[in-house]
């Protein structure tokens, strides 16, 4: 989708840049290469430090942040909805307990597709923008950064117990940082190294799952808070 | 534990200048912020200064490791119409591309994050 509206906002004379988040940017690239309109959707770049989550709040995907040409932020990161959600579709039969679950939770959550999509158009087109009082992050918002940042560190020279501390950490500093915890729920293997079956939710040494922590924020409209228009 | 002038400059964007700590337009006073025989400022006090939180840990060898978070702000001031933070990311071929380098190219800008999660 993002291919298309990159074509689409050129003739208005605006950039797409789109930013993959993950640790290892192999995975990004892996990832990549089996979606090439992710490669064709403007300027594709990796942010392998999580950087924007800090900076930009970027702290769920999809989400999104507008920018002027003079390098003011129009519109604060948001949730970013370009393609229609699972409305009314029929799920598959035969899934797991959980991954049912969670197609369930999905297919709940409000399509506000459209639109995001018309907001987003008429920006482009016009520069009208909506309005927001979205502020910056809390100062435990920020010390969950900065753990999941040492984390990090130490995952690169190979201490995974510190990891997992600093990690945790992270995850209970800000429960909200989806993006600290889908990131580390990534990344537990089994003992010889295999993916874990992240349908069943096996997040290891970490505490929570996605399926149980949606639910327990209140559900996929406050895991994807609705964008203020 | 202790940091640099240099250091700081390089982790966070706030420079120390005659005025005090600055980053682009904003200014802080150096006044209450103490310095060893050396120069260096304590961490946590120069963190507290400019609105950072400090998290530490102690790595495999006992040392501490000091790890200092983006700067926190007033929750009621709105982040539209602040400048788009400088950022370096990479692109496919591993290069670095900055944010602030970007900006200006076209009209407009769309920054969309996506994930492999």
């Amino acid at each position: 989708m993002w291919q298309g509206l990159h074509q689409e906002f050129q003739a208005h004379d605006v950039d797409v840049v789109v930013i993959g988040i993950e640790v290892d940017a192999a995975v990004c690239h892996r990832y990549i290469d089996k979606a090439p309109e992710l490669a064709a959707a403007g300027l594709s770049l990796i942010d392998s430090a999580h950087s924007t989550v800090g900076a930009l709040n970027f702290r769920n995907v999809p989400m999104a942040l507008w920018v002027d040409a003079d390098g003011t932020i129009a519109l604060p990161a948001h949730h970013s909805p370009v393609t229609p959600g699972w409305g009314d579709r029929p799920l598959p039969e035969g899934l797991p307990p959980r991954m049912l679950g969670r197609l369930e939770l999905l297919r709940a959550g409000s399509d506000r597709h459209q639109e995001y999509l018309a907001a987003l158009r008429r920006w482009v087109q016009t520069g009208e923008v909506p309005q927001t009082t979205a502020g910056g992050l809390t100062e435990a918002q920020t010390l969950a950064v900065a753990a999941f940042e040492l984390g990090d560190h130490f995952r690169r020279l190979g201490n995974n117990d510190a990891m997992v501390q600093c990690w945790r950490d992270a995850h209970r500093l800000d429960p909200d940082n989806w993006a600290a915890k889908r990131q580390a729920w990534s990344m537990v293997t089994t003992a010889d190294g295999a993916a874990r079956d992240l349908v069943q939710e096996d997040t290891g040494p970490y505490d929570g799952n996605w399926l149980d922590d949606v639910v327990a924020v209140g559900g996929i409209n406050k895991y994807y808070p609705p964008a203020p228009w | 534990m202790t940091v640099s002038a240099d250091e700081w400059a390089e982790g966070t964007g706030w420079h120390l200048e005659e005025s005090g700590w600055c980053s682009g337009d904003r200014c802080l006073p150096l006044a209450g912020l103490t310095r060893d025989l050396q120069g260096r400022f304590d961490t946590a006090q120069l963190a507290a200064a400019t609105n950072r939180a400090v998290y530490s840990r102690s790595d495999a060898w006992g040392v501490g490791v000091v790890s200092v978070g983006p700067e926190h702000g007033d929750q009621s001031t709105a982040m539209v119409g602040r400048a788009l933070p400088d950022l370096t990311l990479q692109d496919r071929n591993g290069n670095a591309v900055s944010l602030a380098s970007l900006v200006g190219r076209r009209r407009r800008m769309v920054l969309h994050a996506w994930a492999p999660w």
